[in-house]
This record gives C-alpha cells, sequence and structure tokens, in this order.
C-alpha cells in the first residue's frame, strides 16, 4: 500500500511539474499583427500614403529599364567589368523579351502591388477599420487612394493591355479585362475625383496626385487612346492640358535642371508627379551607380562606387539627332574627359586601362562596348557623399510634358499653335543662342532627325524601315526633353516606330511587342488568364 | 532464482525466504555428504557450499583482461561456467579467482564476445576481449529508451565510440563520416568554424530544414554542441517507422547522441588526450604566376597590366595552422553514486590567417541511486564556450573574398604602395587587396552554450520506470566587427571605419514526463508500454547594431556611440525576438515472441504553435515488425548463418516551417513615404499570410535484413526504402493580384526519395596478434519531384534556385516536376567558332551562337546530388600497433566549377588574374576569345565522381602497470589523396539545400590535415 502511495504522490510531483500551458497559439514580440492592431485617426495618413511606396520603380531590373532599355535612347550593353548579367539587358534592347524577363516580372509585381494595397486601404476606410479624423479628411483620402490606383492602372494598361481590372480586395483569381475595360475605368474614376482632389502644387501635395497630376494623368490617357482603344482623344487631351495651363498653378522652371536637383525641388510648380527618393529612407535612386564608371567617385565625391565601369549609355543615332546647341545635350549626358574633383585627369581600369577616361559618343553595339563608350547619365543631379542611393527626386510629370501633349494634340488635330507651344518648352535650353529656339508648327510636322538603322562594330550597316515618321520633328523634341524619364517607349509607339525600325543591335521583331507578355510567374499561378497575343507561354 | 554470492548481496531477500534456503542448504549438505558426487545446479547450488565442499580441489589463478586494442577492461565478469563462482576485473584489468583444475572460466564484458577456457593447471590465464559489433544482445538507443539489436525493426544503425573517427574536427558529425549507409556527411571547406552538411537519404524536404534533428542524451541539441570525446555512442533513426516517435521533427532522421557515462563501483579513471594538427592546401589552383602574368602583358593581352612587383597571394593569405586539443575527463564512483566529470580545450587554427575557433566544454553529470536502486537521480551540466575571430560582419568567422582575391589579384600588383598604403582599385569590382581584407579589420565572436538537465527515474516495481526530464539550453552569442579606414570598403564607400556589434540569445525549454512498463508473460511473450508527454519552447532574440565614420579606429568595436553615422540618422539597428512551441503526446507498443517475431507500434499527437489556427495538430503513427529467421527452428542448427533477420516497417513524419508567425498578419511600419512635407512611416500588411500552414507529411515505408555468417565474422544489413513527402512546404508564387506579395508560404506539392542501403562487416582475419576488420557500405538514393503545385496553389511545375554571381545574375538549377532535386539548368554548350565564341545547342537541339542565346534554350546540364556513395573503413591491428584507413566516395554527379567558369576565360584578365589554362584551346579547336562574355555553359559542369583516402591512423599502445595505466600515441593524416577527374581544389562539395554540386569560387579552401597525439589513462 504504501508503495501505491508513494507511486502516487511522485506521480503528482512530476504532473504539477509538466503541467505546462498547452496553449498553441502564437506569442508575438516583435511583431504587430492585423488583427491586434487597433488603427488610430493618426494611421490614417500614412496608411493611405503607403500606397506610393511603388512608384519606387526606377531600377535597371524594373519599371525604368523596360520604358528606357527597350528605346532607342539608352542601352546597356556588357563590357570588360560585366554587366551581362544573363543578358536580360540585350533582351530588352533587342526586343526578344520573353513571359519571364525578370524587368517585366518586376513591373507587373510594383504596378499590381500599388492597385492591390489601394483596393485594401479603400476597403479599410469603407469598413471603417481605418478612421478619419473627419469626413474632409476621409473623402480626401478616398479621391486620393482612386486617383493613385488610376495611375497605376494607365501604367497596367500602356504596358499589358488586357489586365486583370480588381477595385476590391479579393482572393478570388481574376481575369483578364479587356484594355478598353481598364481605358474607360481609368477615365471614369478619374473624372469622379478629380474635383475632390487638392488644387495645392508643390508642398504639402509634392509627391502625391493632386489635381493637377490627375489631369495631366487623365491627358496622358488621352494621348494615347488610339494605341490603347484604337479611338482618338486628342480634343478631350486638350481639354484637360488647358485646364491646367489656365489655372496658372503650374509654369515652367527657369532652367532646365532645376527639375532634376537633389534638394529644392518641393515647391517647384512645373514638378506635377514626382518619385521623392532618399538616400536612407526611401531608396531607390541609383541610375549613378549603374550609368557611370567607378572612377566617377572620385568626381563627384561619392560615397559609393559606381558598379564596375557602368553600363547605361545614350545610343549614338539618338544622341546624333541633337542641336549640338541645345543645353539639353549636356545637361542630359555625361560626355568627354573625366577629371576628379582636385582637377585630375581619370584613368580607365579595365580593357582600356590606363587611358583617359573619356566617355565617346560612339557605341559599338548593344552587344558589348568597349571601357570607354557612350555618354552615360548626366540629368540627375548627384552630390557629393552620395552613397548607393541618391537624394534626388524622379519626376514622372512636368509642366512641359502638359506643354508638348496639348502641342502634339493641335498638330493631330490641324490646329495651330503647337510651334509656339514646343518653342516655349525650348527657350530654356537656348539661352545663349536664343534664336535657334523657335520652331514652326510646320517644322514640327517633319520627318525625324533619327537616322534609324542596325549597327555593327559602330556602324550602319542596314537601315531597316526608312518610312518617314509623322511628326516626327516633335518626337525628337519628346526625345530631348524627356530622356531618362520613362517616356520613351511610350511616345515611340505612339508615332509608330517602336516596333518598326532599327536602332543599334535592335531589328523589328513584330508589332505584338508594343505590350509586354504577362509574367510566366502570375500566369502559372492563375489558370484564369491567358498569355498575351503571340507571346509563348509553358 | 535465488542467488546469494560470495561476499555481496544484492538484495536482502526476505526472511521467510532465508528460512527456505537454510533448510534447503542442510539439504544439499546432506545430499553431497551422502553421495559425494558434483551435482551443479545454477540455481540451488549456494557458493558456501562447494566452497566448503571443494577447498582442497581449487587454487587460485590470477591474469588480465584486455581488449583488443590492448587496453585493460574495467569491470568484465568472470565466472566459473555452472556456478555462481565469479569475480570481476579491478581497476587495471587484473582479477583473482579461486577455481579447481576442471573448471571453465566464462569472461563476459558488455559489447564484447563472451569467451570461455579450461583452467587446467594454469595459475594465470590472460584473455583478449573481442568487440561483439553485431551482437544480438547489443543495446540500441530508440527514442525514448533502448531496445536489443535483435529485437529492433526498424532502421537503426548505431556506431559505438570504438569506431568512431578520430579527427581534430570541431564537430562530432565527423565521428560517425563513413560509417552509417544513407548519412551524407559532408564537409566542404576547412573553415574551423564551419559545420558538417548531414543529409539522410535524399532531399525530403524543399524548404525547411532538411538536417536531422539532434538529440543529446534525450535533450535537442547540435551536432557540435557536445564534445567529439565525450561521446559514447551515436545512434541514427534512419527511417520512418523509427523517427515517427518524434513526430513533426522526424522526416529528415534522428541523430541520437548518447555521452559517456559510469555505473557501479569504479575506481576513479583519468583519462588524458592531447593532440596537435596542422594543414596544407589540398590543391593550389593554376593561376598565372607573376611571370605569366608578364607574358600576357607582354603580349598586350586586353587588362593586363604589369605593375612591377611579384606577388604570391595565396602565401601571403595562408599559414601553416596549429590545432591543439588537450582533454581531460574523470569518471567514478561506488554502487550509489557515480560522476563523470571533463575539461577540454579546442584550439583550432585554420588556413587562412587569423581564422581560428576555440572551443573549451566543461561537463559535470552526476548519478544517484537510493531507495534501494528504485529512484535514480542525474543532473548534468555541460556545454561550451566559443570565441573565434570574425573577418566579415556575420558568422562566417571569415571573409571569404579573402581566398577568392588571392587568387586573382595581379600578381605583380605590390602588397604595399611606396606610400605605406594598400594597393587597391576601388573602381573594380569585386576586386579587393587580399592582404589588405585580412589586415585591416577587428572582429570576434564570443558565444557561451550552458546545458543544464535533471531526470529523475523511479521504478516502483521491476519493469516500471516513470522518468521525468526537464532541461535548458541556453545559448549566447556576442558579436563584434571593426572595419579600419583603411579598409577597402571605407574606401569604396567614404566612410571612416565601420563598427557592427551584435547578440544572439536562444533558450530551448524541456519538460518531458515518460512512463514505460516491460513484462514477459508465460516466458515467450514479452510486452514493452511506452507512453509520454513532452513540452517544448524556443526562445530567439537577435540584435545588432551599426555605425561607422568614427574618429579613431582604435576604439574599434567597442564604442559603439562614437561613430558619426548614428547622429546622422544613417546606422542601423535591429532587435527581434520570437517564439515557438511544441507539445507531444505520444505512445509506443513493442511485442516480441520468443525474439523471434517482433511488432512494434508508435504514435505521437503533436502540435505545433507555428502552423496555422486550424491545423495546429497532428497524428503520426508508426508500425514496424521483425522476423527473426535464425531463431526458427530449421534455422537454429544452420550453423552458416549466425544471424538472419527480416524486417518491415512504415511510419508518418513531419517537417516544421523554418520560422514562426508565417501564418499571421503582420503589418509593416518600416516604409517611408514622403506625404504632406515630410517622410512619414507607413502601415501596410508586410505578408500574405497563410491560416492554413501545416506539416510537411512524409511517409516512409522500409523493408531491411540483418544478417551474419560464420559466428558473425561477416554481418551486415541491407535496407530498402521508399519516402514520400507531401504538403511539401513552399513558397509558391500566388498570383498578383488579387494577392500583395507574390510569394506565400503554403503546403503543396510532393517529393519522393527511393533507395538501398547496403553495409557489410568482416573480420577476415583474426589471430592472436593480427587482426583485420573491414566494413564497407553503400547507398544509392534517388529523388523525384512529384509535384509543386495543390488544389489552392499552382505553379508551372517548375522553379528556378541558386543564383550565380555576377555578370551572369542568373539562376544555376532547377527544380521539376518529374526531374530528381538537383539538376543544372543553363546553355549546352557543344562548340566554339573560329573567332572564339561559344556555340550552343538550341531549344530546337540546332547549334546557334551564343549571343543568340533566349531562356527558352536552356536545358538540364547535368546534377549536383551523388546518386552513389560508397565508404570503406579498415582497420588492422598487429599487437600493439592498430591502423586505421577510412575511404569514401560519391559518383554520379556533376559540379559546376564556378572558379573555372568565372576564371578561366580571357575576359576576366580585365578584372584580375586568370586561371593559366584559360587560353587553352576550347574543344581542340581555337581559345576563347578575349570579348567571350562570362556564359554559364556546360563546358563548366564536370564529373565530380571522387574516391578519397580520408583518413588513416597509426598508433601504438603501451600498456603498464605503473600508475600510468596506459599510452597510447598515434599520427593521423585526413583527407590524405582524392582520386578524381574534377578540375577544381577539391569535389567535395555541398549537398545541401535545392542547389547542390556548386563549387563556389569563393568557397574556404580544403585542407589536408596532419595530427599527432597521445592518450593516457591513469
Amino acid at each position: 500500500m504504501k508503495t501505491y502511495i508513494k507511486l502516487a504522490f511522485v506521480l503528482f510531483c512530476m504532473g504539477s511539474a509538466v503541467s505546462c500551458s498547452n496553449n498553441l497559439d502564437e506569442k508575438v514580440f516583435s511583431l504587430v499583427t492585423e488583427q491586434s492592431y487597433n488603427y488610430q485617426p493618426k494611421d490614417f495618413a500614412p496608411t493611405v500614403a503607403s500606397v506610393y511606396s511603388y512608384f519606387r520603380f526606377i531600377g535597371h531590373q524594373d519599371f525604368w529599364a523596360a520604358q528606357e532599355m527597350s528605346s532607342d535612347e539608352i542601352v546597356n550593353p556588357p563590357n570588360s567589368s560585366g554587366w551581362d548579367d544573363g543578358g536580360i539587358y540585350r533582351t530588352m534592347h533587342y526586343h526578344k523579351w520573353t513571359s519571364e524577363q525578370l524587368h517585366v516580372k518586376n513591373m507587373w509585381n510594383s504596378l499590381y502591388k500599388g492597385v492591390v494595397l489601394c483596393n485594401t486601404v479603400l476597403s479599410q476606410i469603407d469598413t471603417g477599420k481605418l478612421p478619419a479624423s473627419s469626413d474632409e479628411e476621409k473623402n480626401a483620402g478616398i479621391a486620393e487612394l482612386r486617383a493613385v490606383r488610376a495611375y497605376y492602372y494607365w501604367l497596367i494598361c500602356d504596358n499589358f493591355g488586357d489586365a486583370p481590372l480588381l477595385t476590391k480586395p479579393t482572393l478570388d483569381l481574376p481575369e483578364k479585362s479587356p484594355r478598353k475595360e481598364i481605358f474607360d475605368f481609368v477615365v471614369s474614376e478619374l473624372k469622379d475625383v478629380i474635383p475632390n482632389l487638392s488644387e495645392e502644387q508643390g508642398g504639402n501635395q509634392y509627391g502625391r496626385v493632386n489635381k493637377w497630376a490627375a489631369k495631366t494623368l487623365l491627358a496622358n490617357v488621352y494621348l494615347n487612346a488610339e494605341v490603347y482603344i484604337g479611338e482618338s482623344h486628342w480634343d478631350d487631351c486638350i481639354t484637360q492640358c488647358n485646364d491646367i495651363i489656365t489655372s496658372g498653378k503650374c509654369e515652367l522652371s527657369p532652367n532646365y535642371k532645376d527639375c532634376f536637383r537633389a534638394k529644392g525641388t518641393e515647391n517647384s510648380k512645373e514638378i506635377l508627379f514626382t518619385i521623392p527618393y532618399d538616400k536612407t529612407l526611401a531608396q531607390g535612386q541609383f541610375i549613378h551607380m549603374f550609368s557611370w564608371h567607378g572612377q566617377l567617385q572620385k568626381k563627384f565625391q561619392l560615397e559609393a562606387t559606381p558598379w564596375g565601369s557602368g553600363s547605361s549609355m545614350g545610343i549614338t543615332q539618338f544622341i546624333d539627332t541633337y542641336d549640338s546647341l541645345d543645353t539639353r545635350l549636356s545637361d542630359t549626358w555625361l560626355m568627354g574627359d573625366q577629371y576628379d574633383s582636385d582637377g585630375n585627369l581619370l584613368l580607365c581600369t579595365y580593357d582600356m586601362k590606363g587611358q583617359p577616361l573619356s566617355f565617346k559618343k560612339d557605341v559599338m553595339s548593344g552587344n558589348y562596348t568597349n571601357e570607354t563608350d557612350g555618354y552615360r547619365m548626366n540629368k540627375f543631379e548627384v552630390v557629393p557623399g552620395t552613397p548607393s542611393n541618391s537624394d534626388t527626386d524622379f519626376p514622372l510629370f512636368r509642366y512641359s510634358e502638359v506643354l508638348l501633349m496639348n502641342a502634339e494634340c493641335l498638330l493631330r488635330t490641324g490646329k495651330p499653335g503647337a510651334g509656339s507651344l514646343v518653342t516655349q518648352v525650348r527657350q530654356r535650353n537656348f539661352k545663349v543662342n536664343l534664336e535657334l529656339a523657335p520652331v514652326t508648327d510646320d517644322q514640327l510636322k517633319a520627318n525625324t532627325s533619327y537616322r534609324y538603322g542596325y549597327v555593327e562594330n559602330y556602324k550602319i550597316v542596314k537601315d531597316g524601315n526608312t518610312d518617314p515618321v509623322q511628326f516626327g520633328r516633335l518626337l525628337d523634341e519628346l526625345g530631348w526633353e524627356f530622356a531618362w524619364e520613362t517616356h520613351r517607349r511610350r511616345d515611340m509607339i505612339r508615332f509608330g516606330v517602336y516596333t518598326k525600325k532599327s536602332w543599334l543591335s535592335h531589328e523589328p521583331q513584330g508589332d505584338y511587342r508594343t505590350v509586354f507578355p504577362i509574367p510566366e510567374s502570375v500566369l502559372s499561378s492563375n489558370f484564369k488568364l491567358t498569355q498575351n497575343p503571340n507571346y509563348i507561354s509553358k | 532464482m535465488k542467488k546469494i554470492c560470495k561476499g555481496t548481496f544484492y538484495f536482502f531477500p526476505p526472511i521467510t525466504q532465508r528460512k527456505k534456503q537454510v533448510v534447503k542448504f542442510i539439504l544439499i549438505i546432506s545430499l553431497i555428504l551422502t553421495c559425494n558426487v558434483f551435482a551443479f545446479g545454477d540455481d540451488i547450488m549456494s557458493n558456501n557450499a562447494i566452497v566448503a565442499q571443494m577447498q582442497q580441489q581449487t587454487h587460485k589463478i590470477t591474469g588480465v583482461v584486455l581488449d583488443e586494442s590492448g587496453i585493460t577492461i574495467i569491470g568484465a565478469n568472470i565466472i566459473e561456467k555452472g556456478t555462481t563462482n565469479g569475480t570481476v576485473t579491478d581497476v587495471n584489468g587484473n582479477y583473482t579467482i579461486n577455481a579447481s583444475e576442471n573448471a571453465i572460466l566464462k569472461i563476459s564484458f558488455i559489447g564484447y564476445l563472451s569467451q570461455e577456457i579450461a583452467v587446467g593447471n594454469q595459475n594465470k590465464i590472460d584473455f583478449q576481449m573481442v568487440v561483439d559489433k553485431q551482437s544480438l544482445g547489443e543495446v540500441v538507443v530508440i527514442g525514448y529508451g533502448t531496445q536489443k539489436k535483435g529485437e529492433v525493426a526498424s532502421a537503426i544503425s548505431t556506431v559505438k565510440s570504438a569506431n568512431f573517427i578520430r579527427v581534430p574536427a570541431a564537430d562530432a558529425a565527423q565521428l560517425i563520416r563513413g560509417q552509417v549507409a544513407g548519412l551524407s556527411i559532408i564537409t566542404p571547406d576547412a573553415n574551423p568554424v564551419g559545420k558538417s552538411q548531414i543529409s539522410l537519404r535524399g532531399v525530403s524536404t524543399l524548404i525547411s530544414s532538411a538536417s536531422p534533428l539532434v538529440l543529446i542524451d534525450g535533450i535537442p541539441g547540435d551536432i557540435s554542441s557536445v564534445s567529439p570525446d565525450d561521446i559514447d555512442q551515436i545512434d541514427v533513426l534512419k527511417d520512418g517507422s523509427a523517427a515517427a516517435i518524434y513526430g513533426t521533427r522526424g522526416t529528415n532522421g534522428v541523430i541520437l547522441i548518447t555521452t559517456k557515462n559510469a555505473i557501479g563501483e569504479m575506481p576513479t579513471e583519468v583519462v588524458f588526450n592531447s593532440s596537435l594538427s596542422t594543414q596544407q592546401i589540398t590543391r593550389r589552383l593554376p593561376f598565372f604566376t607573376a611571370d605569366g602574368y608578364r607574358k600576357l602583358v607582354a603580349q598586350g593581352k586586353t587588362g593586363a597590366q604589369d605593375d612591377g612587383a611579384s606577388v604570391d597571394w595565396l602565401d601571403q593569405v595562408m599559414q601553416a595552422p596549429l590545432t591543439q586539443i588537450y582533454s581531460l575527463s574523470l569518471r567514478g564512483g561506488n554502487k550509489t553514486t557515480n560522476y563523470v566529470a571533463s575539461f577540454e580545450y579546442r584550439g583550432i587554427e585554420g588556413l587562412i590567417k587569423r581564422t581560428n575557433n576555440q572551443m573549451l566544454y566543461p561537463r559535470i553529470e552526476i548519478t544517484h541511486r537510493m531507495l534501494d536502486n528504485r529512484l535514480k537521480i542525474n543532473v548534468s551540466v555541460s556545454g561550451y564556450k566559443q570565441t573565434y575571430f570574425a573577418g566579415s560582419d556575420d558568422n562566417n568567422g571569415y571573409n571569404n573574398e579573402v581566398y577568392r582575391n588571392s587568387i586573382t589579384y595581379n600578381p605583380t600588383t605590390p602588397i604595399k604602395n611606396t606610400d605605406g598604403s594598400w594597393s587597391e582599385s576601388p573602381s573594380k569590382t569585386d576586386y579587393l587587396n587580399p592582404v589588405a581584407l585580412l589586415e585591416e579589420v577587428a572582429g570576434e565572436n564570443q558565444a557561451t552554450d550552458l546545458r543544464m538537465f535533471a531526470s529523475a527515474i523511479y521504478t516502483p516495481i521491476e519493469g516500471l520506470d516513470f522518468k521525468y526530464l526537464i532541461s535548458s539550453d541556453t545559448y549566447n552569442q556576442v558579436r563584434g566587427y571593426y572595419e579600419t579606414s583603411k579598409h577597402i570598403a571605407s574606401y569604396k564607400n567614404g566612410r571612416s571605419g565601420f563598427a557592427s556589434r551584435g547578440a544572439a540569445r536562444n533558450v530551448d525549454d524541456l519538460s518531458e514526463l515518460t512512463a514505460s512498463w516491460k513484462k514477459t508473460l508465460f516466458n515467450d511473450h514479452t510486452f514493452t508500454l511506452l507512453g509520454g508527454y513532452s513540452w517544448m519552447r524556443t526562445n530567439y532574440q537577435n540584435l545588432w547594431m551599426q555605425n561607422f565614420n568614427f574618429p579613431s579606429d582604435d576604439y574599434t568595436y567597442n564604442s559603439m556611440g562614437n561613430g558619426q553615422a548614428l547622429k546622422d540618422g544613417r546606422a542601423s539597428e535591429y532587435s527581434e525576438q520570437r517564439e515557438n512551441k511544441l507539445i507531444g503526446y505520444f505512445g509506443r507498443f513493442n511485442y516480441s515472441y520468443k525474439s523471434k517475431y517482433m511488432l512494434a507500434a508508435s504514435l505521437r499527437y503533436e502540435g505545433s504553435s507555428k502552423f496555422g489556427a486550424n491545423h495546429k495538430w497532428g497524428l503520426f503513427p508508426a508500425i514496424s515488425g521483425a522476423w527473426n529467421l535464425k531463431n526458427e527452428g530449421f534455422l537454429q542448427d544452420a550453423t552458416v548463418f549466425s544471424q538472419l533477420k527480416l524486417r518491415a516497417g512504415f511510419g508518418v513524419t513531419g517537417t516544421e516551417p523554418g520560422n514562426s508567425y508565417m501564418s499571421l498578419n503582420s503589418l509593416d511600419f518600416g516604409t517611408y513615404v514622403w506625404y504632406n512635407g515630410r517622410y512619414i512611416k507607413t502601415i501596410r500588411p508586410a505578408s500574405n499570410a497563410n491560416p492554413n500552414l501545416r506539416w510537411e507529411r512524409k511517409k516512409e515505408t522500409n523493408l531491411g535484413i540483418d544478417f551474419g555468417f560464420f559466428n558473425d565474422r561477416l554481418t551486415g544489413t541491407i535496407d530498402a526504402y521508399s519516402r514520400t513527402t507531401n504538403d511539401l512546404l513552399w513558397n509558391y508564387q500566388v498570383p498578383l493580384p488579387p494577392y500583395l506579395y507574390s510569394n506565400m508560404t503554403a503546403n503543396g506539392g510532393a517529393i519522393q526519395n527511393k533507395g538501398i542501403e547496403v553495409s557489410v562487416t568482416g573480420i577476415p582475419v583474426r589471430t592472436q596478434d593480427w587482426q583485420w576488420q573491414t566494413s564497407m557500405n553503400y547507398s544509392r538514393n534517388k529523388s523525384e519531384l512529384l509535384s509543386l503545385s495543390s488544389d489552392q496553389y499552382v505553379s508551372n511545375n517548375y522553379s528556378d534556385q541558386g543564383w550565380l554571381p555576377e555578370p551572369m545574375q542568373m539562376a544555376s538549377h532547377r527544380i521539376q516536376v518529374g526531374e530528381p532535386i538537383g539538376n543544372f539548368y543553363g546553355y549546352k554548350s557543344i562548340d566554339i567558332d573560329e573567332t572564339g565564341h561559344w556555340i550552343i545547342e538550341g531549344a530546337d537541339g540546332k547549334p546557334k551562337p551564343i549571343a543568340d542565346q533566349v531562356p527558352e534554350d536552356k536545358k538540364i546540364i547535368g546534377n549536383g546530388l551523388p546518386k552513389h556513395y560508397l565508404n570503406w573503413n579498415n582497420t588492422v591491428r598487429f599487437k600493439s600497433f592498430d591502423l586505421n584507413v577510412t575511404m569514401r566516395g560519391a559518383f554520379g554527379f556533376d559540379i559546376l566549377n564556378v572558379s573555372r567558369l568565372q576564371f578561366g576565360a580571357p575576359i576576366m584578365l580585365t578584372r584580375g588574374n586568370i586561371l593559366n589554362t584559360s587560353y587553352d584551346k576550347v574543344y581542340g579547336k581555337v581559345p576563347l576569345a578575349d570579348d567571350q562574355g562570362l556564359q554559364y555553359v556546360s563546358e563548366y559542369v564536370e564529373k565530380g565522381d571522387y574516391w578519397k583516402i580520408d583518413n588513416v591512423t597509426l598508433g601504438y599502445t603501451f600498456n603498464s602497470k605503473t600508475w600510468v595505466k596506459q599510452f597510447r600515441v598515434y599520427g593521423i593524416v585526413s583527407n590524405l589523396a582524392t582520386i578524381t577527374g574534377y578540375s577544381g581544389i577539391d569535389p567535395e562539395v555541398g549537398i545541401g539545400g535545392l542547389t547542390p554540386g556548386v563549387d563556389d569560387k569563393s568557397r574556404y579552401p580544403a585542407a589536408r590535415t596532419y595530427t599527432l597525439g597521445v592518450s593516457v589513462k591513469f
């Protein structure tokens, strides 16, 4: 009996010792969960603001590269310091991207993340989960979110054509909506919310979609309507442009460079929408890292050393279109001999080792270049001490674009006035030779000065398509004004040269390449989607 | 049985029994006196009676008992056969017994074959015991208990300390390398803080840990958290039926480490071990020397530049390392209390200068028995203290840029410029002065691991045990790293000094209650029942901070506040804490009929906090059976067989996700956006949470046969298995939209591994002076990805894995449904054109220039996982000499030679030194063109098959009767020779994860190790 008492005692002791909690709910320490977080009115602005973060897509493997490296303006060829990266940049140049192209995937992800997050926040406001301090704040927030969502959808419509159109949070797999539906959605959303958007230019609205940004956006949608839906909306575009022009809120900066400064752009009257960047808090502006030669660290007193001998450079044929007296040439491109901050000539370090580092206009090919080939980026200011991320913001809409869109629509609808609008934009770039600034309507109707053709070893060896480009002179003007600013692909498509002409190592690969394929990873995980026409999927 | 032994009473029988014995005693005395015959009867014969009767005929016999290597055996049993007259050997292995001339002495010791010898007129009889490796009586450690090897119905491999491979390494895995069929242990480099990669029976999981569960005396730990010298036995639970008792942690097998212990009365044994080692690089890659490089300059090769000096950079960063190991251990105790105490120092230096690893392992364990042996209490404190050089801001102990730059840095560049500064070329990507990289840093990582446990086993009645175990294992680490203002990173990033500090703490708490009951009914039916409850909690904390722009390099990492970057808002800091729990209820039933038919069944019901709310708990059953044919009547007399057993088992095990909190929706406050005129922290969801997250389920069937021939001179085991993991955890591409993020960790997909394992041990020679024991094992595994989708998550049935460095920047591997894990996926080079550019095979099978490549042209161009492993271990003993040779090989796999890919092309001359084979003709035609960019083509995927003479040990043992009982000296050469066609530095490359077979260009070089050691027993 004693044994059993002892046994019971031992069991009791053991039982009490091991009676640990069997609760398997996760205990969180350094995490805040959505279930537990109690949203307050002070969280309204930070939650709404979050939707802007996906605009930071200016990278050599993201949206920026898809717009610029696929154009006749910029190329990113390999050289002896590397820069092949599995051929992904060359593929953009050749127009031989597939549904697995990294740029396409990254761009899709950026744009749709923006959309999904807008939907989520709109629903949080709608259900009352995210309280606002006032109805005014709430309504302004909703308007802003819908405008931002329209912006993302415009870029989706522009880059992918038919695509999923989601306006509410859901986990149901979406189907593709026709490009026209997305177009209509963007137009109706913008029309709906523009009255509720702030008219303040710059200041608190800097980096946000205010009324003028939304109108520029709508103007852009109309401008490209023929590409998107096969019907023109030139006059609608003119209406939006005129609203902006007559508002008096916006004007051109005195100097072209003013919009690309590292500091002081917040109150610019020219910048209508921009991606604010910060070297620490909002990283992602690093064009200097992939365009510049490592030796330029000594010239610009950078904190970081650019990668290898750099790559992103101007295509010779594009550079050749510039008027040599147009100050945008030197404001945009880094050319010639390079000196360190003490004035000593910098030397090459790779295949031209020991020779002066001097950027030449000529580019051997899109397949391979020498260390000094090609003009490099000189548009966005990179201040001394800049690490691998720059402080310089990246404008997506500028007032000059409004003027040039207006000019284009006037030209296309046969109305007068385009020349004076273009001249207005040009004037600040011909301060010394002011007589070279004016252009006439007729001049703008002329063919492009771009000498298209296929290049081998620095020389054009095949002309390819030589059909004149209607309003080509205006296309040239757009190129000079907006080089590096992600406009070129869109403009080339609208002017009909993107899939027709040859430049550097690029030859036409078919009209279907005016839209990108749906990324393979998305297509394969959503059986309701079908690939865009002519693209092969596995 | 009623035994009364001379001098020692194990139990005092109850009074009533003693009365009966007295009666018997009188009766027997009468019988003997009457009949004057000996009537031996094990049960009834009283020793006193014999002594009384045979006083005249017995004489004293002495002797010593030694093991195979001549080491004395303490506590061996010597009995006069058929009597209870017996004794045990003392601390010197000596015994004394009185026995008659007609007697037969039987000597036995656990783990050795018993021997018998007729006494005759000898006064001195010495025994040399032979290890009984496959003995049916050998005890195998299974989950939560032990079992006789003969009754095991699962695939379990046991390696005893006598068979360990004694290399001076910081990691216990190497002790059993090549000893267990199916358990691949790879040491891809000689980094002194590197750990072995362990893989059992192929890849059974995609993103969860593939490491086996390691339990040290039942407590979860790491293979490196115990000193190799403290280990007595390692058991590996290989198949699902054995591992299922460990539920969600059992999929990758279970390694059970049993540490040395002391049992029963024994005088204090003191053992001192010491060894010294040094290393040399196994192979130098053939890069251009300064002279060779100058010839390239003279030829005007693009990028080559003569800087005037002649430097062998590899020599500059390598050293002849000295590794010292000293250990002291004590064991002893009496009938009730035993202790083990040890202290070990391992000071390991690496092949690369400054790399090292210093370990201190203390251990104390005390066992006490009380209440008539009914209660056994065990308390232990052990762990380690570790200190090593931190040459980079991580846990590697070494900056892997050092070795790589030492082979690629221009051999004509002086180490320092004339002004005393390091020669550097900051604008070149990945090009760093390797000597400066070593010298311009300060860093140390320090860690302590404290393992404590206490257990109590209460045995109220024979066969019934209640065990309660509580343990806590605390790992603490503090890190410090500094780059001076002369460091290249300071140069490149425009900073003056960079410091980083970090600390981590991990606590594993375990509380476990088990009860087991063993009962034999009607002599033939033996049951063992086990039931238990286990509760485990892991808490992990980690924090780090960085700062730069220091006023002086003298602070190094010791005064973090002095850096300017913190004040400028540019320094980063981080901290986190996570916790998870695992709770299990388990039971097992073992049944054996006459040791002929065995059946085992187990069940574990386990819950993990890491899973989604609806999937916290899972059930893991297992069943196995065995048929011991040798014990059947028809084979009992078949002398050729000494063992023959058939086994079959089936079990379900699981795998947990690696991280906690994946089923929760968390918020991200860390993204800044410019809003209302300033940067504000925004709020947004942090990931796609998956509330349906659950464990991976692996089902495994194992069939096995154990055999022994010629009285176990030849023994072996064959196992065949098929394991299928379902509900694989995978980072699924989920469609974006509707999801916010394009990945989600979810269950889906399946992978299958099938294989066979054969191990054979033989003793071809066994004479008084000579013994040769040889064992060989072979394993083959075939994996196939069955699916990479589920109802909910679809993928395109493949996923690209691995990442090749710039300028390739593309995936190296592809996993694909229907294919094995480990496929290399790149362009298939088939030719070279007259200008020296690759020609590849296009998607249509036709040749095309590499410049026209499109991703669709990529093909499977090899596989990095060895299909066959073969190991062969030999021990030869001649008198007091012993020689051990272990050899091992892996076959049927390919290696991606990244060094050759990256440095075997003329274009790389613009970025540093290259292999002197770079201008060799490709395909016997022309060399690669100077402008042929680096390409991931099949030319660089080489056959990896190798055969290594891995380890050769020669030892000599002196036995002495002085205060030094034994003295042993030995020498070891590890990684002695490799037979391979592979052109890289060493074909033993990583086999882990989904990207096996990559010979990384920066991996710490492989080394050959020479060791001299002594072992002294007092």
